[in-house]
């Protein structure tokens, strides 16, 4: 039923670096948020007043018109937020560390030489991707185990590049270029999409990337883009998109 | 004021709790009108590849249903309440600026029809989404006429909100009951003071975007769609309202869930202070999270490093008081009637909502998150659940306060069993769809979103469709429901301590808090009220809103080409002026007294300031962050696009010191007209003002002028720099303007009646606004002349 493969790490080498982060997090909002929940819905039953019977287990405190009275200390607030604290600042120590192993690319500019960096450009409604050869395209192709950087932006109005499967997302926004990146791990197609609000098109600004073997890559690429390529049936993740 | 449902009263009242069900009745309608446009939405989603809306339509669906639920809907509902209860839970007879509530309340009532009126403007509405992400919201993209519209309704709902947050700040200031500690107040009035906190600094935000909006889409500027930085500002500017914009509609409901829970636990809230203190740091960190909305636009690395830190911080405050509320049931004897189950019903999506949204703190996740499914579920989770659920058990607990009658329990409880398990058949899937793309109109099959669309859509209507069952109970309820005493739940405040419904200045005597007992003391007889007994109607609250209503519309119309558009500009023009010569003439005949002295109220920390300086500082904290909106926002587009020319290009630097030096030495001569009247000194008091008039009229003269130099250079608005420092200064003249009609009003009636008293707290307001106005012109004149 899902495409969206719930485990991406073997697709890409930011998918996963997120996933990493991501398993972390719904860890500990599992854990966390069922152990309140319980507590949230034991209390109640425990402490219910049956109709007809007395409840000896709780009393009434609250009378008309007297302000009740204080009741628990005020530091048990304050020890709830330095629990709280701790675990937040466990995931916010993953989160900064994952950031910086993320966006050492797109926020220092540290391209490896042999990065393959694509320029995009998003307009109403599409993607035109511009290689370093001049080469143009509207169907993303890539190599595999190798540095791709993506040069975003957009000729119009405001929109979001993404490869949702590998974890690749950055706003493509007008007058400005932002970086991104990513290492594919597999071959395979993959859905490109926009992810921001950007006019009647907005549904329909689709297309997909290839990410194909170097052999594959370096002959298209040799070839100016004019040779057809195809995706190895070698994935288990090969999707359909655009059939 | 006679209580009957004639048309007279509805238009004409000022009464805190005729508002509050005028807030009601509109919220509710408004929620009917969104709803039906998210079914409809629904629909659409709800296989693959459906042709039942248009890309269009759908776009304009999404925007609509997304504005008027956040700002026609969920927080007019919490301020129905707020208008109905916060006076009387903190013992007071009315609103401290009841005509002001009023025109709070008719203001959003036609900023909502100007919303609406977009669907019939030909060529359409708005359709770029509740964000209004630029450059989609200029017309060079969006022509739609319908939604200037929308930018003009938006433009009333922050009017609205900013004289109602005055106004609450004031009330709760100065009208508690002799004796009312902050901290002994109940959860939901607290929360309305946090909230209205909030708001004065958020939505002035948003105003100051909308402002540069219109400059866009009216006046040929291209702030928002200048390639440099367009984008950016206004993702600053929205964001900054936007994210407290959340706690704004969440933090009423959050506030009556916590008195539900004690009430209906029999329990005082544990650690009450540790919950007040947790609500104050949720609402400063809430205007330090807002770039986690922009994750992903690239602005610098540690300024969305800070944000991904705050936004895990403000997580600690909630989670605090959602154990707290928690603990308070211990011990108790918990009654599970329906606003209780409400009340847990709204903890238990909040603690999903939140945990979700500590998702959202991380920049690497949000890789996967930003503009996703995922995130409508998470604030659809915070914003449907927490806060409608935490509003609809206000409702149902209010309800035998406001009719004297108990609704139906079976159906209530019924309405809580279906909304709650629709809402999580509706919203829980969307998780799921963490690839799904948000507003989309539709999507290929291949993608696999189909079953999960599905099943939310089935959610979408069970959930839409149970509050039809509120609708019934509460119809049938208020007409044939059992009567019941005046405190059903065995409540503690002043509300369940006076009559069902309760009568038209809620107390008989003077309420006073001793030690640890709410009381009305009687010690001046029951006669205390009649002498305030009066003709409390007027009909200028309505009419000033109406006034720039015909005429925003009329100026929508004329834009859109639709014929008809001048003359109602015309008439909107006219009605407007009326309204405001009827409003002065009504203070000149001082129609309206105050309903309680000062002395008798709790004032404390404002002991010794009068309500109207009070509400002016209140309004002058506001109205800063409008400025420093606009004045940040040129310095912005001019730090991002060094190209732009400078201040010394642009403008004359003498001709600006001169006009700022005149606008200072019309403040200071305000300023002596207040101390005049502190002293008795009519002469004084009228030159004063008569002074600091021609001087503020010279500024205005030389600014113009200065201006008009300016465009005769060649600049025109395409330049953002020029644009945004036009309408600052235009921004500014227009503040200047209306104050000059509370200036001539003070010459025109201390002239004929000469001083009175209970004048100098109004003449010290002015003097503050005056000031205020001079302090603006020094910060217009360092950013745009000198920088």
């Amino acid at each position: 039923m899902f495409h969206y493969p719930f485990d991406p790490s073997s697709l890409a080498e930011t998918a996963r670096i997120w996933w990493n982060l991501y398993g972390y997090y719904l860890l500990l909002a599992i854990v966390i948020g069922g152990a309140v929940m319980a507590l949230l819905v034991g209390i109640p039953l425990i402490y219910r007043q049956k109709p007809g019977s007395h409840n000896p287990r709780g009393k009434d405190e609250i009378s008309p018109g007297v302000i009740p009275g204080e009741r628990g200390k005020t530091l048990s607030g304050l020890l709830i937020a330095l629990l709280l604290l701790g675990v937040f600042f466990g995931l916010l120590t993953e989160s900064l560390e994952a950031t910086k192993e993320f966006k050492e690319v797109e926020f220092e500019g540290t391209v490896p030489d042999d990065a393959l960096v694509i320029q995009v450009v998003g307009f109403q409604w599409g993607w035109t991707f511009k290689y370093p050869n001049g080469v143009e395209t509207d169907v993303l192709i890539i190599p595999i185990n190798r540095m791709i950087v993506f040069n975003v932006t957009s000729e119009d109005v405001f929109h979001s590049f993404s490869i949702p499967d590998l974890r690749v997302k950055i706003d493509a926004i007008p007058g400005k270029h932002n970086i991104a990146w990513t290492k594919v791990l597999q071959p395979g197609t993959y859905r490109i999409q926009c992810y921001e609000l950007c006019g009647v098109g907005h549904a329909e600004m689709i297309t997909k990337v290839m990410a194909v073997t170097e052999d594959v890559f370096d002959f298209w690429y040799q070839s100016q883009g004019t040779t057809e390529v195809t995706v190895g049936s070698t994935s288990a993740e090969t999707h359909s998109a655009h059939d | 004021m006679s209580r009957n449902s004639s048309l007279k009263r509805w238009l004409m009242t000022t009464n805190h709790k005729d508002v509050g069900i005028l807030y009601l009745v509109t919220s509710l309608y408004f929620f009917i009108v969104a709803g039906t446009l998210a079914l409809l939405m629904r629909l659409q989603l709800a296989v693959p590849e459906n042709n039942f809306l248009t890309a269009g339509r759908y776009n304009e669906a999404v925007t609509n249903h997304g504005l008027l639920m956040v700002f026609w809907f969920l927080s007019p509902l919490g301020f129905a309440f707020a208008n109905y209860f916060v006076p009387i839970q903190i013992g007071a007879k009315d609103m401290a600026f009841p005509r002001l509530n009023a025109l709070s309340y008719w203001l959003l009532l036609f900023g909502g029809l100007l919303v609406l009126a977009g669907f019939f403007m030909p060529g359409g509405t708005a359709d770029f989404g509740w964000t209004v992400y630029a450059p989609l919201n200029t017309d060079e993209f969006t022509p739609n006429p319908g939604a200037n519209l929308v930018a003009f309704g938006l433009l009333m709902l922050v009017a609205s909100v900013i004289v109602g947050t005055v106004n609450f700040v004031t009330t709760i200031g100065l009208l508690r009951a002799k004796g009312y500690r902050y901290s002994n107040l109940p959860m939901f009035t607290i929360g309305i003071l946090i909230t209205v906190l909030l708001m004065l600094w958020a939505f002035p935000s948003l105003q100051a975007g909308l402002v540069l909006l219109a400059a866009d889409r009216l006046l040929d500027a291209r702030i928002f769609s200048a390639p440099e930085g367009g984008s950016i500002l206004w993702d600053h500017l929205f964001w900054f309202f936007g994210h407290p914009e959340v706690y704004i509609v969440l933090i009423p409901a959050l506030g009556a869930v916590l008195d539900i829970i004690s009430v209906f636990s029999r329990r005082p809230l544990y650690a009450k202070k540790a919950m007040i203190a947790s609500l104050v740091v949720a609402g400063i960190l809430s205007y330090m999270v807002y770039a986690h909305h922009m994750f992903m636009t690239g602005v610098k690395t540690f300024y969305l490093e800070l944000h991904s830190l705050t936004t895990e911080a403000i997580s600690v405050p909630f989670g605090v008081i959602t154990l707290l509320a928690i603990a308070t049931m211990i011990g108790g004897l918990i009654r599970l009637s329906t606003p209780m189950l409400f009340a847990l019903g709204s903890i238990s999506v909040f603690i999903i909502g939140g945990i979700t949204g500590v998702f959202n703190s991380s920049i690497v996740i949000d890789t996967a998150n930003r503009g996703s499914y995922w995130v409508v579920g998470h604030f659809h989770y915070v914003m449907v659940g927490a806060a409608l659920f935490g509003l609809f058990g206000a409702f149902y607990y209010w309800f035998p306060k406001m009719t004297g009658r108990m609704y139906n329990e079976s159906l209530g409880r019924l309405h809580f069993i279906l909304s709650f398990i629709g809402f999580n058949i509706l919203y829980f899937p969307m998780f799921l769809l963490i690839d799904m793309p948000r507003r989309v109109f539709t999507y290929p099959e291949w993608t696999g979103w189909g079953p999960l669309n599905f099943i939310a859509t089935i959610g979408g209507f069970i959930f839409g469709l149970s509050h039809l069952i509120m609708f019934i109970n509460f119809l049938y309820s208020m007409k044939k429901g059992p009567l019941v005493d005046n405190n059903p739940w065995g409540s503690w405040t002043y509300e369940w301590l006076i009559e069902s419904p309760p009568s038209e200045f809620n107390f008989d005597g003077i309420p006073i808090v001793s030690g640890n007992r709410l009381m009305i003391s009687l010690a001046n007889g029951a006669s205390h009220n009649h002498l305030h007994t009066g003709d409390h109607y007027s009909i200028w609250p309505f009419a000033i809103s109406a006034g720039p209503f015909l005429a925003l519309l009329g100026l929508g119309m004329m834009v859109a080409g639709v014929g008809g558009g001048m003359p109602l500009l015309v008439i909107g023009l006219i009605v407007a002026l009326i309204a405001v010569v009827g409003w002065a003439r009504e203070d000149y005949r001082e129609k309206f007294h105050d309903l309680e002295p000062l002395e008798s109220k709790e004032t404390w920390p404002f002991n010794g300031i009068g309500k109207y300086k009070l509400g002016m500082w209140v309004f002058l904290f506001g109205d800063a962050v409008f400025f420093a909106g606009l004045l940040g926002s040129n310095f912005f587009v001019r730090a991002t696009n060094p190209l732009l020319p400078s201040g010394p290009e642009v403008k004359n630097i003498i001709v600006g010191a001169l006009a700022t030096i005149i606008m200072i030495a019309s403040a200071l001569s305000v300023y002596i007209a207040a101390r005049a009247t502190r002293l008795g000194n009519q002469r004084m008091v009228l030159q004063g003002l008569g002074l600091g008039l021609v001087l503020a009229i010279s500024f205005t003269l030389i600014t113009a002028l200065d201006w008009m130099q300016t465009f005769r250079q060649g600049f025109t608005l395409e330049n953002p720099a020029i644009a945004t420092g036009f309408m600052t200064v235009f921004s500014h003249l227009l503040h200047l303007g209306a104050g000059l009609i509370p200036l001539l009003y003070f010459m025109i009636k201390i002239a004929a009646k000469g001083l009175r008293d209970g004048m100098q707290d109004s003449m010290d307001a002015l003097s503050l606004y005056w000031n205020f106005l001079a302090v603006v012109s020094i910060g217009i004149y360092a950013v745009l002349y000198l920088f």
